[in-house]
């Protein structure tokens, strides 16, 4: 392309052109990270479910902690390789950035609390058990309106009823057992994570394709 | 009479630039010689001359080893963008 001047019609097709192409090319998602997210809590989950069930030890919780453990230096690290590997950052990109931080922001202070509470002879563990439902639920929800994935909006909304039930059940002293609270964290993140990542990466490729 | 067209913005590669730059937070130097087919040296020329009329801001960075330069739209640019985009609507009468 030179610098050459422009008739006013080709100018007005230059500009439709370019948004146009740019736009097209920008409609491709990636769904990775939320699988990524997705399979290590319900691997997690797997993991405490099973140790519970063996040891019938409360202590089998402070396995829950592996997900920010692993997840958070992976992700970040995995962050660091993306920026440097992405040309182009759109608006859609950062609210989805911004989304993500407050929620892992909140997880972080979350365990905090519940750490320091522990300190003090007090057990509030089943914040972060409604958290992940919760938060994770809402951010997965709102991403989906951003994106316009309905599965992302459909996953986000039952996880976010599903931690109004289990609040209800902490609040009612219906006790939380292992066998069918994992199962519905199980469930929750195949349906807000892994499927909705899923579609999202099948609809790049074919996007990839068309292009 | 018709107000004349911003000079600045009627030029192809410049105003390919800033039409990309409207439809994205920021691109990288190499996204936007993709997207444009102009050279690499044409358009570092193109950049500065939209970058001295504070219609975007061009960031020089590092990452890792590698230099990378970034483009991101001004408010400013995007006024003139707009207000160039309404006289072309007036010329065509549309």
């Amino acid at each position: 392309m030179e610098e050459k001047r422009l008739t006013e019609k080709e100018s007005l097709e230059l500009i439709a052109g370019m948004i146009r192409n740019t736009k097209s090319k920008l409609e491709i998602g990636d769904g990775n990270m939320l699988l990524f997210w997705g399979y290590l809590s319900i691997g997690v989950a797997f993991v405490v479910g099973l140790a519970a069930l063996l040891t019938r030890s409360p202590q089998c919780n402070w396995l829950w902690l592996l997900i920010p453990i692993i997840g958070f230096p992976l992700m970040k690290y995995w962050e660091r390789k993306k920026k440097s590997e992405m040309l182009v950052s759109t608006y859609v990109d950062k609210i989805s950035a911004g989304i993500w931080k407050i929620v892992g922001g909140l997880g972080f202070s979350g365990t905090l609390m519940c750490i320091g509470f522990r300190l003090f002879g007090y057990n509030v563990w089943q914040l972060m058990f409604i958290y992940p439902f919760i938060i994770v639920g809402f951010a997965g929800a709102v991403q989906g309106v951003v994106i316009r994935e309905n599965s992302l909006i459909i996953g986000g909304i039952f996880s976010i009823i599903a931690g109004g039930f289990v609040t209800c059940c902490c609040i009612g002293g219906i006790p939380l057992s292992m066998d069918w609270a994992c199962t519905l964290f199980i469930f929750c993140f195949i349906c807000m994570a892994i499927v909705p990542g899923h579609i999202i990466n099948n609809k790049a490729k074919k996007q990839c394709l068309k292009n | 009479m018709l107000e004349e067209l911003n000079p600045l913005l009627h030029s192809q590669l410049r105003l390919a630039v800033m039409s990309v730059l409207m439809t994205v937070e920021e691109a990288d130097f190499v996204y936007l010689k993709e997207k444009t087919e102009a050279t690499a040296g044409n358009l570092s020329v193109q950049l500065e001359k939209l970058s001295d009329a504070g219609y975007i801001v061009v960031e020089k960075t590092f990452e890792g080893k590698r230099p990378r330069t970034v483009c991101r739209m001004t408010p400013v640019g995007r006024s003139a963008f707009e207000a160039y985009v309404e006289v072309l609507k007036k010329y065509l009468h549309l």
